[in-house]
């Protein structure tokens, strides 16, 4: 069974730009080779990190979400362990944040204030039910 | 003329969480994840916070999560 997973990893600031692309590159080729399908990149950039890692005070960070089977987030972190570059990395099941849903703007007189709060309360049981 | 004041009657807690209608707390947003940090990077407690059970769970994976990315501190030392 696919599962969707997401990973970030932080790579020392010292590497070239190019380099990063090169091990993203690496990243999105080894989950290629295990069928897994990337459903989103996020590239952060270079960011303060809140502790010095091997000296360093900041990272490049890089998010990659991908369906694959349960064994590969292990492997991956197997990968990233060999990785000298790497300072950091986490790989976690994918949490869907709710749907964002736009409440219809009811910005009338006060005194539908009862019926907002009606349709207020609905949208959220939607959001509980698509949580689980 | 100074009053009297009684005994403090403390104002009754309640999770903010839970009153915001929080559903998922996001590990990467380290910025929201700060107001549950003291000054020190230590996680507020419950007592503190007021959080329910369920949120206080949530917010404490989270920021355990962040501290591995080093989005968060584990501590905060150059303030003492």
């Amino acid at each position: 069974m696919m599962r969707e997973y997401e990973s970030v990893f932080v790579l020392d600031p010292s590497i070239e730009d190019a380099q990063v692309d090169t091990e993203l590159e690496k990243i999105k080729e080894f989950l290629g080779s295990r069928n897994s399908e990337i459903t989103e990149i996020q590239k952060w950039g270079r960011r303060k990190l809140a502790y010095e890692v091997r000296k360093r005070k900041e990272g490049v960070y890089t998010l990659i979400r991908f369906q694959a089977e349960p064994g590969i987030p292990a492997e991956l972190d197997r990968r990233y362990r060999l990785n000298e570059n790497m300072l950091r990395y986490l790989t976690v099941a994918y949490e869907a944040p709710p749907a964002v849903e736009e409440v219809a703007a009811e910005e009338g007189s006060g005194s539908e204030g009862g019926e907002g709060r009606g349709a207020r309360e609905g949208a959220d049981a939607g959001k509980a039910g698509s949580n689980d | 003329m100074a009053r009297f004041k009684g005994p403090r009657t403390p104002r009754k807690k309640f999770c903010k969480l839970c009153f915001e209608k929080v559903t998922h707390i996001d590990y990467k947003d380290e910025r929201k994840l700060q107001r549950f940090l003291t000054d020190h990077g230590k996680i507020v407690p419950r007592r503190v916070s007021g959080a329910c059970s369920r949120h206080q769970a949530q917010v404490t994976r989270a920021i355990k999560r962040a501290r591995v990315l080093a989005l968060l501190p584990y501590t905060n030392d150059q303030l003492r």
